[in-house]
């Protein structure tokens, strides 16, 4: 019995030796990263990164935090990342990062070699959202904004602009999946800073990068950004005005609540013609007549095939400047294709830049209003469909 | 003291079921593309249905021979139908068992300095994970079992809420044709589905443990629920994960780590947990069975030094193995090569029949 | 004649009473009497078994013996001092005895009235030896000894002061009986036979201790307690080496198999009813003299998380307080250490405001996060015993001391953060939703402290499965402590995790020894049917 107690108490004394077996580091010795940039110079990498840094004073109950900006260099990200800690001899700690920019160089460069490290790094959560800045990232981290708020105004914009329809889902995860497949291109927010009152700077989405062969190809607009939402079936939410009446003098503001969209895949005369169909579900937010008074059954329907033409001509509009004229598959098309036509696309996956010049995309699109707004005794609710 | 020293350890039939399918369930959690070989994607969506019929042929012969020797295993059937060719036997369970240890602690630490702890020191945490082992091989088989069910019961939990947590990241788009990179993976992955099964090898030796004769029902629960999981996390990966789950490691811990974001922030803690308790319980047991085959081999003279000795070896093995991914690859290769499988549950039992089929007619003919 | 007995009795210094030879003389040698010779046989002779009490006893203090004339016939009352019941002594024992008249009477005459013609007491016994007649003297008996006869008449007229029966203090009971065991073992015997009035609830005395000689009860149901099981028990108690056993936890080594686990297999209650509970379940319980706590056996772990208040409730509430308590568990033994390992080793773990919060609350404390854990919680428990030890009104002292140190003063002095404030309230408040499994939780949170601080969420993993493997490998009696949970039956569930309805638990009688992998049962018999719901 005391052979086993002195073994047991030996193997806690060892224990406290091995201390050093798992490299533990303090939270206090750690340089927790907020967010991070990446732009491109002549020697390689220029890591922008903002830091968390606490201003605490014991006893105090409501500490301040600081944001203080790092900005180092190297031939990799790797490099340039572990120069941090010359700073302040703390580790770096990029797990409770919740943004990453890349510079417009950089995406112009090559998504891949610039995500690749946070990718394969353990502490990085897959749910990272990344952004690409109009112009240098490093504009964007050290954006004078409300101290220390940068990084949760980014993520309320992103969040919101999700909600609203102006972006899809930027992730990390979704970017490698995008890079890592076949043909499919990754797309991401476009961000730029908006001065205000001279001290302090606010962020705005302002499109969408779409990316070919990992390269940046091209910047939508958030209209544009639209038309990529609506066909790849992410869009949640958004906000259409369409004019209608006589001599279009009257106004209407659908709010749009779902849209679904679907693809199918056919193959004709050798050629793939992908039926894309669209359908909206909303309700009417705002009208303003051109005499003032109520309107007629038929306006509603007018207002619907109004609201089923813009999308159909934005997404028109997106799709052929996307898909056809840069030749960037945000859309998945070619994943539509590996699924519904395996054999098919085995057969061409290499000569696919020439199958989207001979490719088709027809749209459907069709629109509900199912809630014609608290203004009503002028409506009836009517289905239609108008096909484009 | 090692409990199985006392007396033989029972355990009931769903006990024996639960440990299996747990230790079955490594598999998933220690997916490697570069080194495991297998296709993924949609293509183990149908080899897994494939595998999971081609099993049941390949088990006949042993369900043929220990069906008239009720609570044995196949190694005391051996012993009892020729001395010499038992004693051949104990060696090849013994050396599989080990091996399935020894490759157990190496992937553990792999995983863990590529997933968790990169610049931990994989001889410490070899050394802890075999400590820990060697611990509960003393406690015992029903010890153990008792643990892998309650541990299975948590699995199952944890993977209703990665199913919660997931629901959005669905994208039918990954699910593809599963012939499109051909039949002949289809094939090899089907294959693999069998030779991987080392469980077999583990379910043979553990029939003797069982406090009833149903050998059957215990394999057809093992089969069933191992598979149904399997296929099940396997789907996940394909649909959530898409070309992520194919290209990089450990696609099981994405899953988890993406899937507390709807709610708990993130989930891989639980994946953490419950993949340290998977493969202890595995090392443990084929450390159990390793020992008890040395035991046999050697008499039963040297008592609780067994274990240590296995637990010693199995430790020095997984240090040098997880120091090199090329030889972990090697034997993981080795052991779902189908080797152990065919050797120990086709052969052995189709070679002992013969034994006992041509024991039975010597009489006959001495008679006439 | 009756007032001249009572002063003789009562008054320890009458000359008298010493001419007569009590036992009193300081002639005579201190020094304890050995067990062997009191198994000797009593003699007939009156002098010569007083002589022989004289010396065996030693003198003691306590001991009161007076010789008194009944019929002619020699007597010799002896009790203990402030052990009887003198009014019960005076009404049951004197009168009858000043009165009795028998014609040409000698000591079996008396002896004969004695034990077939009366009842000085309810509680009557005759016994032959030395020893038995200090058992029966220490016991509270007022003990006859009549010359003439080899043979002693032990009379119960126990009248010592006890604890009355009140509120127990370590389970609190919201609804249900206020009612708890006391010291006496007879008392606590009655509470117990007032709630199974069934004549196949059996009380077994067993006297165990050298020295002490303590009265020890088992307690069950003879229709229902596995008789392997009540043997079991015997054998164990009857290998108590024990000088003095002065309370529950002396049997509890004896009984437990494997103590190298934090986990007892071996319960207690202080409660009648709890007890009675398990009682009809095919547990035995021990009581012990001297002692309010009740041990049972077999006791399984989930035990631990039932109380009589989840049975008064409605199923949905006591099946939540059920799983609260186990989460209470889990929180007191498991959070400090996942707080330690996941702050140090996986701060991404953590929701980004959270793990501001903590570092800044931690930015400026001296201690590593293991290190400001450990001296926290070491503090706690420094807090906690003194509270226990100290009389009410300076415990009240200490318990706002303590919150002003901890709470205030330590977090402001920068020792420790906030945050690790808020890990011990919640880590102490959850340990005392479970009190019997208080002493495991206390150790094993400062266990894990260690390991999450050395080897990270890895370490807890490993010390988690090894917890449970542990506790998986225990049996009680040959019943695994975490059945009905692993090996699991579907039917023992109605009363595990959460609590069924009365409608369901009355359906199947539930007894510990039919849990599935029980030793005492022949599993291979009983095992693989169909339609016995087991998983």
């Amino acid at each position: 019995m005391n052979r086993r107690r002195m073994a047991v108490l030996t193997a806690f004394a060892v224990s406290l030796v091995l201390c050093g077996c798992m490299n533990r580091v303090e939270l206090k010795d750690r340089t927790i990263i907020r967010m991070i940039g990446v732009d491109t110079d002549e020697e390689g990498f220029v890591v922008t990164m903002l830091q968390f840094s606490p201003q605490a004073k014991p006893g105090e109950q409501n500490s301040s935090s600081a944001a203080v900006v790092i900005q180092t260099s190297g031939r990799s990200i790797s490099e340039a990342v572990s120069k941090v800690s010359h700073y302040n001899g703390n580790e770096v700690f990029l797990g409770n990062s919740s943004f990453l920019v890349v510079g417009q160089e950089a995406a112009q460069e090559g998504l891949e070699r610039t995500l690749n490290y946070f990718n394969a790094n353990h502490e990085v959560s897959p749910e990272l959202y990344v952004a690409m800045a109009q112009g240098r990232a490093e504009s964007i981290i050290r954006a004078k904004s409300q101290e220390g708020s940068n990084p949760t105004q980014l993520k309320s914009l992103v969040e919101q602009g999700r909600r609203n329809g102006l972006l899809g889902r930027p992730t990390l995860r979704d970017v490698m999946n995008r890079l890592q497949s076949n043909r499919a291109e990754p797309y991401l927010p476009v961000l730029t800073t908006v001065e205000l009152d001279g001290n302090e700077d606010v962020l705005k989405i302002v499109g969408m990068a779409v990316f070919r062969d990992g390269r940046l190809q091209d910047t939508l607009s958030i209209e544009q950004t639209r038309g990529v939402l609506w066909a790849t079936n992410e869009l949640n939410r958004a906000l259409i005005t369409v004019d209608f009446g006589e001599e279009d003098a009257s106004r209407a503001s659908v709010e749009l609540k779902k849209s679904r969209s679907r693809v199918k895949v056919e193959i004709v005369r050798g050629y793939p013609v992908f039926h894309l169909s669209i359908r909206s579900q909303g309700s009417i937010r705002e009208v303003s007549f051109d005499r003032g008074g109520g309107a007629q059954v038929d306006e509603l329907t007018e207002i619907q095939n109004q609201v089923a033409e813009t999308i159909r001509a934005t997404v028109r509009q997106t799709i052929d400047r996307v898909f056809f004229e840069q030749k960037s598959d945000v859309f998945r098309y070619s994943e539509f294709l590996k699924k519904y036509a395996p054999t098919y696309w085995k057969e061409h996956e290499k000569d696919w830049d020439r199958l989207i010049e001979k490719s088709r995309v027809e749209i459907e699109v069709s629109c509900q209003i199912d809630h014609p707004g608290l203004e009503n005794k002028h409506h009836q609710i009517v289905k239609m469909t108008r096909s484009a | 003291m090692l409990n199985e020293q006392i007396r033989v350890p029972k355990i009931s039939r769903a006990q024996l079921v639960a440990l299996l399918v747990l230790t079955r369930l490594f598999i998933l959690l220690i997916f490697v593309p570069t080194t495991h070989e297998s296709p993924g994607g949609t293509t183990s969506l149908v080899s897994i249905l494939f595998g999971y019929l081609l099993t049941v042929p390949v088990l006949i012969p042993v369900f043929l021979l220990l069906r008239d020797y009720p609570g044995m295993d196949l190694y005391q059937v051996a012993r009892q139908l020729s001395p010499r060719l038992g004693k051949l036997a104990a060696a090849g369970f013994y050396l599989v068992c080990l091996l399935a240890v020894i490759e157990t602690a190496a992937q553990f630490s792999i995983f863990l300095t590529s997933a968790v702890y990169p610049r931990a020191s994989s001889l410490w945490l070899v050394l802890i994970f075999c400590g820990a082992v060697l611990y509960l091989v003393f406690l015992g088989l029903e010890a153990v079992t008792r643990t892998a069910a309650i541990l299975l019961v948590a699995v199952c939990a944890s993977g209703v809420l990665l199913v919660l947590g997931l629901w959005k990241f669905w994208d039918v788009l990954n699910l593809y044709s599963p012939f499109y990179e051909g039949f002949s993976a289809v094939l090899y992955s089907t294959v693999l589905c069998v030779t991987q099964n080392l469980e077999l090898v583990a379910l043979v030796l553990l029939v003797s443990n069982l406090n009833t004769d149903q050998i059957r029902s215990t394999f057809w629960g093992y089969h069933n629920l191992s598979n149904l999981m399997i296929w099940l996390m396997a789907f996940a990966a394909v649909v959530i994960l898409g070309n992520d789950g194919e290209t990089r490691s450990f696609p099981v811990y994405t899953m988890f780590a993406l899937s507390g974001s709807n709610v708990f922030y993130r989930f891989d803690y639980i994946l953490i947990m419950l993949w340290v308790g998977t493969s202890m319980i595995r090392a443990a047991m084929y450390l159990l069975l390793a020992s008890r085959m040395l035991n046999e081999l050697t008499g039963r003279r040297f008592g609780w030094w067994i274990p240590a000795l296995n637990g010693a070896i199995a430790a020095v093995a997984a240090v040098v193995v997880a120091g090199d991914i090329r030889q972990l690859r090697l034997l993981y290769l080795s052991l779902a090569s189908g080797l152990p499988v065919y050797l120990l549950v086709v052969l052995l039992p189709t070679v002992l029949l013969a034994i006992r089929w041509k024991g039975k007619r010597e009489p006959k003919e001495g008679q006439a | 004649m009756m007032k001249k007995l009572w002063q003789q009795l009562l008054d320890p210094h009458s000359e008298e009473r010493t001419r007569q030879g009590g036992l009193f003389d300081a002639s005579q040698p201190q020094g304890v009497g050995s067990r062997k010779e009191a198994q000797a046989r009593l003699k007939r002779d009156l002098l010569e078994n007083m002589v022989k009490i004289r010396s065996l006893a030693q003198n003691t203090a306590d001991l009161q013996d007076r010789q008194i004339e009944v019929s002619g016939v020699r007597v010799s009352i002896l009790m203990c001092e402030g052990m009887v019941n003198l009014s019960q002594f005076g009404e049951s024992m004197v009168k009858p005895l000043s009165r009795l008249e028998l014609k040409d009477a000698d000591g079996e005459a008396v002896a004969e009235w004695v034990s077939r013609n009366t009842a000085l007491s309810g509680d009557q016994k005759e016994f032959f030896t030395y020893d038995e007649l200090f058992t029966f003297l220490m016991a509270g008996f007022v003990v006859l000894l009549i010359d003439g006869v080899d043979r002693g008449i032990a009379c119960g007229m126990q009248g010592y002061s006890f604890r009355s029966v009140s509120e127990p203090s370590t389970e609190m009971n919201i609804t249900g009986s206020r009612e708890g065991f006391v010291e006496p073992i007879r008392i606590n015997l009655t509470m117990i036979r007032r709630r199974i009035r069934s004549p196949s609830l059996r009380f077994e005395l067993l006297s165990v201790g050298s020295k002490s000689r303590t009265d020890v009860c088992l307690v069950y149901l003879t229709d229902t307690a596995d008789p392997k099981l009540v043997e079991a028990v015997k054998q164990k108690l009857a290998r108590v080496s024990a000088d003095l056993i002065l309370s529950q936890g002396y049997l509890k080594p004896y009984l437990e198999g494997r103590p190298l686990s934090p986990f007892s297999t071996v319960g207690t209650t202080e409660r009648p009813d709890t007890l009675c509970a398990k009682v009809n379940e095919g547990r035995i319980a021990i009581l012990v003299d001297g002692t309010p706590f009740a041990l049972i056996v077999p006791y399984l772990f989930s035990e631990h998380f039932q109380s009589m208040d989840d049975y008064s409730y409605r199923p949905y509430y006591g099946s939540f307080l059920r799983l609260l308590k186990y989460l209470s568990f889990l929180i007191s033994v498991f959070l400090p250490g996942l707080y330690v390992a996941i702050t140090i080793f996986n701060p991404e773990m953590l929701p980004d405001t959270l793990l501001y919060n903590i570092a800044t609350s931690e930015q400026q404390t001296p201690f590593s996060m293991m290190t400001e854990a450990l001296v926290i919680h070491l503090i706690y428990e420094i807090m906690r015993e003194a509270g226990l030890r100290l009389p009410r009104p300076v415990g009240h002292a200490v318990s706002i001391i303590g919150a002003l140190v901890i709470g205030d003063a330590a977090v402001t002095a920068g020792i420790i953060g906030s945050s690790m404030v808020m890990v011990v309230a919640l880590t102490a408040l959850s340990s005392f939703v479970v009190p019997s499994l208080y002493e495991p939780a206390a150790v094993l949170k400062f266990v894990f402290i260690l390991i999450g601080g050395t080897w990270g969420l890895f370490g807890i993993s490993v010390g988690m499965v090894l917890l449970l493997a542990n506790l998986c490998a225990l049996e009680s009696f040959g019943i695994p402590i975490t059945a009905p949970t692993s090996p699991c039956a579907a039917a023992d569930f109605r009363d595990n995790f959460w609590r069924s309805s009365w409608e369901k638990l009355g359906k199947l009688r539930l007894r510990v020894q039919d849990l599935p992998g029980s030793r005492l049962k022949d599993e291979r018999s009983a095992g693989g049917k169909k339609g016995e719901g087991r998983c």
